[in-house]
């Protein structure tokens, strides 16, 4: 499970509870506004928050910092880099971060490599967000058969490896972004559906849906007046709890061939090419290590924000209290 | 009058949290004699529970404040370390609580968690504990207990679970039992099992009882002696008898009008006590009572009450302000039916006089 | 009980049956290559045949039984050092909340799962790999052998694999059961247990431990499919020939039989795998059989 979608996602029964105020807490305020305040009052949130802001700042500027840094562009190929032997040389003033077999400068790949992952990591995760809320909205509201079969099919999905099967999808239809975008909110969405199904089939019993029905509200409105925006909250933080197996899957796509392929920088693509050259006696380390470090650090900062998030959610050890 | 089994004095429990300190129990005495029972009562957060669980020593941590002494068998259990305290636990002190589906361990069978409490004290064989088990639960009525021994606690149905429970503290054959809640959320059949259950057992195993409920009218069954808890002191203490018939704190009052009569008087009705229970962080200032007491007098506000004798009343103590002529004048007049204004205006205008 | 079993295996059917459609759609009707869907279940159940190989034409089920024990060896002997490891730490940390041995078990543990395996493999084989590391200690890429053709080397090639695969599940292993410990030591079973006058290593491991476990193999329990993945990547960094490196190789050679088939394999597998953990879960908490 090295390659684990956040356990928290799959205890759907520990996610059944509705934010609450607690003690410490500024009261009267609505759930949305209260998780805000949690999340703004949190240190670990704010620094999380503070690195992703950084990353995406580099991903859109990739071009002005290199132009700054004075270095070549990311699919540049400098063969007065390599060494005499033809291989690639290691961190100079020239090139912070060396270059790799091409003569590629690895600082800019690695810059320009940050674009990918927050892609899919951004998109994919909306796109399982929004087909696991209807999902899981659907089975949830009207249970019975049409939540039996649903559910059925988010089991089956789930079955599924989840690299093996982006290896798969990828070989069917093409490696690329699209397709990993699309691999993510496949194997994204059977998470989110069943934690919002769990939810909603709660709340369908609740006073809040018996009264608007008492009011003679339809399904389509009790769905998004009522239901859809109380799930607004988790969803928020189930969503960025997401967004680190999105980014760690298509690091793996890559790295498996099935993701982004070159000449398009990315990490797990530089990775793989690191990987065979330091497996046939290559010692550029600097290939490989750069681009791990960068995708260990956005992992980092995507897993501290959605961890505070959750604690935000308060739905961690808040179960009795004492009488 | 003998040496009583369970002496507290003084007890006071605090917690610190993250918005100050919790003072759960704050300064409470009371005694228990051996094969009696004494109901603690009073409504959630009054301190119940964590005045019994200190009794055990369950409540220790580091962010607990604890002083007071608990005397029992010759010793103070609040200095007795945790050692000693475990050997007394589940042997010659038991506990029960009001929820054996939580209390137990979902994950072992009935016998196994009875078992291991008797493991714990004796060392017994396998086979001698096993018929102990076996005859603990035949003791607290579970019918077929060969089958029931292999049972886990959710297999049983609801009143069984609580005989199971029991089974597993009485399972050495303790000195004290303390019930907590034993009776809440069951119906009013099984409601009258229990306490007869409990009041049979205590008759053949000569063990005292505390009783926590929130409800008095399970008291009058079960109880010795009664101490009505309050935002973390004790208002009232009395024997049973007093209680019922001449209660003297307006909140025991109040508790006693909120339960369900058995023969409803015509017009009259079941009145909650109003207002929500006291925090306790910021208490109230004086007595801790006077927010919701409807005869509270202006002076009320900053005098804190102890609880005093009863004049005329043996072993009849309360922590009222209000002279107990007053209170007299009070309950007789809620007793025949008064209005609460009426008996308002009655409260002031007596104020008025003794203070003249 | 019984009827829990059979409506278990009922699930697991359907499941494997939907798992087989949903190839078909997936892998046929997406890319929009031809097929015809009575053929692809004919071939599947009456002869259990999922394609050939377009490179040498063996069959994908042989290829795939045929590299199956080297992706075990890998899952079953990281699996034991993730337990081993990441049980008692979780654990620990949870009844030591906030001192220092928690802030450094739990920030070891939120980096190595913040990590990805592939490349923490590629950096251990870059130091300490016999033939290209700097430290050569351990037998390098592409260096394993069956068990049955030689224990010792067997062993030692799997070293860092293990390590690396062990670690990584160590790590969440360990985030897991600390919630749940700090959750179970909160909950009445266990004041009722310290009640009863047991020990407090009985308190702690017999009663809280046991229910934080039995929480954490349930729920990862829900996802044997991200543990295969895990070995899939690792599999591909230490180029050990199990089903994982089998896809990767077939994928890069264009050899688009054995990568599909090996999925609904895979998957059809784990559905197994999972049935036999919801059984045995059953029987370490008898209340799911209620439900």
């Amino acid at each position: 499970m090295s390659f684990a979608y956040p356990q928290i996602l799959l205890d759907d029964e520990a996610h059944a509870g509705v934010l609450e105020p607690a003690r410490g807490d500024t009261p009267g305020l609505s759930p949305d506004r209260l998780l805000w305040h949690r999340v703004r009052s949190s240190r670990v949130a704010r620094t999380s928050a503070g690195v992703i802001v950084a990353l995406v700042l580099i991903a859109l500027l990739a071009p002005l910092i290199v132009a700054i840094f004075g270095v070549a562009g990311p699919n540049v190929r400098n063969p007065s880099t390599l060494n005499a032997f033809g291989l690639p040389t290691g961190p100079s003033f020239g090139h912070p971060f060396g270059v790799d077999d091409r003569g590629r400068d690895v600082f800019a790949r690695v810059l320009y490599g940050a674009r990918t992952p927050l892609e899919v990591g951004i998109l994919g995760t909306a796109l399982a967000a929004v087909i696991g809320t209807a999902v899981g909205m659907v089975a949830g509201f009207y249970g019975r058969w049409v939540e039996t079969v649903l559910m059925v099919i988010v089991d089956a999905l789930l079955a599924f490896p989840v690299v093996l099967l982006g290896l798969g999808i990828g070989g069917a239809i093409g490696p690329g972004l699209g397709t990993v975008i699309l691999i993510v909110a496949l194997t994204g969405f059977p998470y989110i559906a069943r934690i919002v199904r769990r939810r909603v089939s709660l709340l369908r019993e609740g006073e809040l849906i018996l009264a608007a029905r008492a009011l003679g509200a339809g399904d389509r409105r009790i769905l998004w007046r009522e239901i859809l925006p109380s799930l607004r909250a988790p969803l928020i933080a189930y969503s960025v709890l997401l967004i680190p197996t999105s980014i760690l899957l298509e690091a793996a796509l890559s790295f498996l061939g099935a993701g982004i392929r070159a000449p398009t920088p990315d990490w797990g693509q530089m990775i793989s090419a690191a990987g065979h050259d330091i497996l046939s006696g290559n010692s550029a380390w600097w290939y490989l290590l750069f681009p791990g470090l960068a995708l260990l650090l956005t992992m980092l900062a995507f897993n501290l924000a959605g961890e505070a998030l959750v604690d935000a959610l308060g739905e961690l050890g808040w179960r009795r209290s004492e009488t | 009058m003998s040496e009583p089994l369970l002496s507290v004095e003084g007890l006071r429990v605090a917690f610190e949290s993250d918005r100050g300190v919790v003072r759960a129990v704050d300064g409470i005495s009371y005694t228990v004699a051996a094969g009696q029972t004494l109901a603690i009562v009073g409504e959630s957060g009054a301190g119940k529970t964590v005045s019994a669980r200190t009794l055990l020593g369950l409540t220790r941590g580091p962010e607990t404040r604890t002083s007071g002494r608990i005397m029992f068998g010759g010793g103070d259990l609040a200095t007795l370390g945790e050692a000693g305290l475990r050997s007394l636990m589940g042997d010659v002190v038991a506990m029960t609580s009001h929820d054996p589906l939580s209390v137990l361990h979902p994950l072992y069978r009935v016998g196994a968690q009875i078992d291991e409490a008797i493991r714990a004290h004796r060392r017994v064989s396998a086979a001698a504990a096993r018929d102990r088990t076996i005859d603990m639960l035949e003791l607290v009525g579970i019918p077929d207990p060969h089958r029931r021994v292999d049972a886990y606690p959710h297999e049983l149905p609801p009143g069984m679970r609580q005989r199971a429970m029991l089974a597993v503290a009485l399972a050495n054959g303790p000195k004290l039992l303390i019930a907590d809640d034993p009776t809440r959320g069951l119906d009013v059949t099984l409601q009258a099992q229990i306490l007869a259950l409990l009041e049979d057992l205590r008759e053949r195993l000569g063990m005292a009882i505390i009783f926590l409920t929130r409800d008095l009218g399970m008291v009058a069954e079960i109880a010795d002696n009664v101490a009505v808890m309050y935002a973390g002191r004790i208002v009232e203490l009395a024997t049973t008898e007093q209680i019922f018939l001449a209660p003297q704190h307006p909140y025991t009052w109040g508790l006693l009008r909120s339960l369900p009569r058995l023969l409803e008087v015509a017009g009259e009705r079941r009145v909650p006590i109003s207002g929500p229970p006291p925090s306790l962080i910021d208490r109230p200032s004086g007595c801790h009572f006077h927010p919701r007491c409807p005869y509270a007098q202006d002076s009320h506000r900053r005098i804190d009450p102890q609880l005093r004798p009863v004049e005329g009343e043996d072993g009849h103590g309360v922590a009222c302000l209000l002279p107990t002529s007053v209170r007299r004048q009070i309950w007789q007049g809620l007793e025949s039916g008064q209005d609460l204004p009426s008996l308002q205006h009655l409260a002031g205008s007596l104020m008025r006089e003794q203070g003249s | 009980m019984s009827t829990y079993i059979a409506r278990r295996v009922l699930r697991a059917i359907v499941l494997i049956v939907l798992i087989i459609v949903l190839g078909f759609l997936l892998f046929t009707v997406l890319a929009g290559a031809g097929g015809s869907f009575p053929s692809y279940l004919k071939s599947i159940f009456l002869h259990f045949n999922f394609g050939y190989s377009a490179r040498d034409h063996q069959s994908v089920v042989s290829l795939v039984v045929s590299r199956l024990p080297a992706t075990l060896s890998l899952l079953v002997g990281a699996g034991l050092l993730a337990v081993a490891l990441g049980v008692p730490i979780g654990i620990l940390a949870a009844l030591r909340r906030s001192t220092r041995f928690d802030r450094v078990a739990m920030g070891t543990a939120l980096a190595l799962v913040s990590m990805p395996v592939f490349w923490l493999g590629l950096i251990l084989l870059y130091l300490f790999a016999s033939d290209v590391g700097k430290i050569p200690i351990f037998p390098g890429g592409n260096s394993y052998v069956g068990l049955t053709a030689n224990p010792g080397k067997w062993f030692t090639s799997l070293i860092l694999p293990w390590l690396v695969l062990g670690a990584v599940e160590a790590a969440i292993y360990s985030r897991l059961l600390r919630g749940r410990m700090t959750a179970a030591m909160k909950e009445d079973y266990v004041l009722g247990a310290r009640a009863r006058g047991l020990s407090e290593e009985r308190v702690i491991w017999g009663h809280g431990a046991v229910a934080a476990v039995a929480g954490m193999v349930a729920v990862v329990g829900l996802d044997i499919g991200g543990l295969l993945g895990g070995a899939v990547l690792t599999e591909t960094a230490f180029r050990i020939h199990g089903i994982g490196f089998l896809s990767y190789d077939a994928l890069a050679h264009s050899d688009l039989p054995v990568v599909q088939g090996t999925v609904l394999l895979a998957a059809m597998m784990i559905v197994v795998v999972s049935l036999i953990v919801d059984i045995g879960f059953a029987w370490l908490d008898p209340r799911v059989t209620v439900a």
